[in-house]
């Protein structure tokens, strides 16, 4: 079963949170909470998560690599670690093996291993297999993030048993409840009766701006549901997973759109991707005198990849590289504003630049995912 | 005081709105509790 898809994975686990409350009062001084969360984990996966075993042969993989490039092969050059830790996600994109190699979440345990393989120089010291594989195979996190930051989950379960208290099991289930109102309601209410409306390969106007903006509205109601889901089964857990989506609806600028939509992939982005490939363009000679270059390059190689990562279909990619070319228009404007100092917006009031850009942003935004969907009649 | 009562208010309009919308579109009282049992049974047998 996968987490959070039918009605038997929220039976298993209203047994065993409070089964995991209840072993507080065993455990406590004798078993770690870290070493109870892998154990609760790797049982997880072992009995009912789908393809057991290669998640299970990913994992020894992945603990395997991870712990020879962080203590043994500690001169090896970051890119190669990092394809080394990729290569399996890779083959899978790529369609190689699919059977064999793919299972549902190799992306998100690749960039949770990727992430403690870059930071590897602040938590060498801090690296224990328990929480790494805890980390890992975190139920509410393993298939679809949020992708959570391994000396964040760690500081959560060194904490030990007091995690497991009153408060966090109503906050916990309070989230959930949201969290089942956005996906299994408010998603499916789109689902059924906006988007069920239209002709999916119509290239009529109204047809295709209705699908954009249902779609868009769904895809936000389906994924914050689930996010919230599993930030609330964290809790309930010990462990406050990060914040996926913070009112998306409201960004006014391209950058801002990333702190606010699956806001632990932009960050995750950002942090191992972005800022390495940036220090790379800035070590080459000839783009020394290119600043806003070197940034647009790695901007949209950025979104390049993540529409790459999505899938490698047509759709996919256009939808990546729209994203890119967003951020890329915006970031030179602001470029060229701050060396020309001048102010587009002259006097005008912010309230009104301030709902303009959120009204362009929503329209840019809805478009995006419109393509994302695989919906748009002009790109098959 | 004010605050409680919104409080109770938003959770009132939460709960009414998801158990109605549960039950308009999934009809989760016919939903078999057969994998219900087997799964509350497996995990019994594991400890």
């Amino acid at each position: 079963m996968l987490p959070f898809a039918d009605i038997d994975f929220y039976l298993l686990f209203f047994l065993l949170v409070p089964l995991l409350h209840l072993a507080k009062l065993i455990l406590r001084g004798r078993v770690s909470l870290a070493a109870t969360i892998a154990f609760l984990s790797l049982f997880f996966v072992a009995v009912y998560y789908p393809k057991p075993v290669q998640l299970l042969a990913f994992t020894a993989y992945q603990c395997l690599f991870t712990w020879l490039l962080l203590f043994k092969w500690r001169r090896l050059h970051g890119l190669l670690g990092c394809l080394i830790l990729a290569l399996p996600m890779v083959l899978v994109k790529l369609d190689v093996e699919v059977d064999t190699l793919g299972f549902a979440g190799i992306s998100y345990i690749t960039f949770r291993c990727v992430q403690v393989y870059l930071d590897g120089e602040q938590l060498r010291e801090r690296f224990r297999f328990t929480d790494f594989i805890g980390f890992l195979l975190f139920t509410p996190s393993l298939l679809a993030g949020p992708i959570d930051r391994y000396e964040r989950f760690k500081g959560d379960l060194d904490q030990g048993w007091s995690r497991l208290n009153r408060s966090a099991l109503i906050a916990g289930w309070e989230l959930i409840v949201l969290g089942l109102l956005h996906k299994f309601v408010g998603a499916e209410l789109v689902d059924r009766y906006w988007l069920g409306r239209f002709a999916q390969e119509s290239t009529a106007a109204a047809d295709m701006a209705g699908i954009m903006y249902g779609y868009a509205i769904y895809l936000y109601l389906d994924f914050a549901g689930y996010s919230l889901l599993a930030i609330g089964l964290g809790r309930m857990m010990g462990v406050e997973l990060p914040r996926n989506f913070d009112r998306p609806w409201l960004t006014e600028t391209p950058p801002d759109f990333w702190k606010r939509w699956h806001v632990s992939l932009g960050d995750w982005l950002r942090d191992y991707f972005f800022r390495p490939i940036y220090k790379s363009l800035s070590g080459i000679q000839r783009l020394r005198t290119w600043p806003l270059l070197k940034q647009n390059i790695a901007l949209f190689s950025t979104f390049l990849l993540m529409g790459c990562w999505n899938g490698l279909e047509a759709h996919y990619i256009v939808s990546g590289s729209l994203f890119g070319l967003y951020s890329v228009a915006y970031n030179s404007y602001q470029y060229q504003n701050r060396k020309h100092k001048r102010n587009f917006w002259g006097s005008t009031p912010s309230w009104a630049v301030r709902a303009v850009s959120i009204l362009i942003m929503v329209q840019l935004t809805c478009f995006a995912l419109y393509v994302f969907s695989g919906r748009f009649p002009y790109l098959h | 005081m004010g605050n409680r009562a919104l409080r109770l208010l938003k959770w009132t309009l939460i709960y009414a709105a998801l158990a109605l919308g549960m039950l308009w579109l999934h009809h989760p009282l016919d939903v078999s509790m057969d994998a219900a049992a087997s799964t509350v049974k497996f995990v019994y047998q594991q400890f």
